[in-house]
Order: structure tokens, then sequence, then C-alpha cells
């Protein structure tokens, strides 16, 4: 039986704070970085002020999700993969090639894109009933912050503000679910 | 600022520190985060009929012993 002081378990996750932290900082400062000019400034800039800024929040304040570490694993791989084939394609597709073999290129990112979202849906199914809760919530929140980012940005679009490439859409997306597991997380502290 | 509002009561923390378990510790025969205590203790989160019956079984008391409701008399 595991009968560790708190204290303990506080550290380990003030420690996960900072890392959530710094999810959040990195898109932030990316965003930051994309409307000043200078995008990797801003993200290592977003992710010391996000890591210092989670690991004060969340130090004294238990947050622990647990991942089982094989689903980790899977995670880690197939968004690895799918960077990899994503950055590949967009390479190749730089050659002149005839359609039929651009359009394959472009379907193919889309294999580890699957795989990580089942990873993903069987990560979140493995954490207990307030986990899955504050995850559906912060997904829910990010959904509707992207929605309203892109919305409002499309708008300024048609003011004479310069459009950014689909390439920040992500960013914008896990800027919304960070800022969603942020809040659920204190809200259940 | 208290966001989440649960009507139900509950003796947690009581009886975990009448037995001198750490939230990790009872999280772990739970089969729960110590989040997930945290939040039930602090009344924050309501857990489900099947974890009400788990800590009940744990601390070997009847639900009602444990959580109480207290959002008024159902007309």
């Amino acid at each position: 039986m595991n009968n560790k002081p708190e204290n303990q378990s506080s550290q380990g996750d003030a420690r996960r704070g900072m890392l959530n932290g710094m999810g959040l900082g990195m898109a932030i400062g990316a965003a930051v970085g994309l409307i000043l000019g200078d995008i990797s400034f801003g993200f290592i800039i977003g992710m010391v002020i996000g890591a210092a800024v989670g690991y004060w929040r969340f130090r004294d304040t238990p947050i622990g999700m647990r991942y089982p570490p094989h689903l980790v694993r899977q995670l880690i791989i197939s968004g690895v993969f799918y960077l990899v084939t994503l950055i590949g394609a967009l390479y190749l597709l730089e050659n002149d090639l005839n359609q039929s073999v651009q359009i394959v290129i472009v379907l193919v990112p889309t294999i580890p894109g699957i795989w990580f979202l089942v990873s993903l849906g069987r990560a979140i199914a493995s954490l207990d009933e307030l986990q899955r809760r504050i995850q559906l919530e912060a997904l829910g929140i990010g959904f509707g912050l992207s929605a309203i980012v892109a919305l409002t940005y499309g708008l300024l679009g048609m003011v004479g503000i310069p459009q950014a490439g689909w390439i920040y859409v992500p960013v914008v997306m896990v800027f919304g679910w960070f800022t969603g597991k942020l809040w659920t997380l204190w809200m259940y502290r | 600022m208290d966001v989440v509002d649960v009507p139900v009561r509950n003796k947690l923390r009581q009886l975990r520190a009448e037995r001198s378990w750490s939230q990790a510790a009872l999280a772990e025969k739970l089969d729960v985060s110590r989040q997930t205590v945290n939040a039930i203790e602090n009344e924050k989160y309501d857990p489900s009929l099947p974890l009400a019956f788990k800590i009940a079984q744990v601390f070997g008391r009847a639900i009602e012993e444990i959580f109480e409701y207290s959002g008024g008399d159902v007309e």
C-alpha cells in the first residue's frame, strides 16, 4: 500500500502543473509570436513563462492525471509519426508530381493521425470518472475557444488583417484545450 | 470563487483522518486518482453510484452514513 506523505505527491503534481503550463505557454507564445512576427521566440518565451506559472499555480494543488505508460508511449509514437509524415508530405509536395501522386501524399499523414486519435481516445477512456469529465469539459472549452478565435480572425481578414496559414489551426486548438484543462483542473482543485 | 457547487455533503475527510490514511492511499484503494479523492473531500465533485458504493465498502459503512443529500426535500 502506498502511504507516502501527501507533500511528496504534491511535488509530482507541481511537475505535472509545470508541464501543463509549459504547453499552454508554448501555445500562447506561438500565438503572440505569430502576431509579432517571430513564432520561435514566442514559443520559447511562452514555454518558460508557462512552466513557471504552471509550477506556481499547482505547487500545492493535487491535479494528477494517470495515463497508463503504454498508452503514453502510443500517443508519443503516433504523434511523432504524424508530424514526420506531415513534414515529409509538405516537402514532397514542393516537387513537380502528378496530381494522383500528390493526393496519395496528402492522405498518408491521416493514417498516423487516426492512430493518434484512437490512442487519445483510449488514454481518456482509461482515466477515472472525474478525470474523464475534466477532459470532456476541457475539450468543450477548447472547441468553443478555437471556433471563436477562427471566426474572429476570419472576420478580421475582411478588414485587411493578413490571414495566417492553416498550420496555426492546431496551435489554436491546443491552446484552447490547455486553457480548458487548466480551467477545469482549477475548478475541481 | 466556488465554481462547482454540489448538493451532497460527505464525511470522507473525517473517515480518512480516523484511519490515518493519506489521500494517495485512499485513492489507491479506490483505484482513482488523488485528485478525485481531493475533489470529493472538498465537495467539488459528487462520485458516481458505483464509486460511492466502493467508498462505503472501503470504510465498512453504509452509503448514507458517509454521504448526505443537502439539496432540500423533493416535492
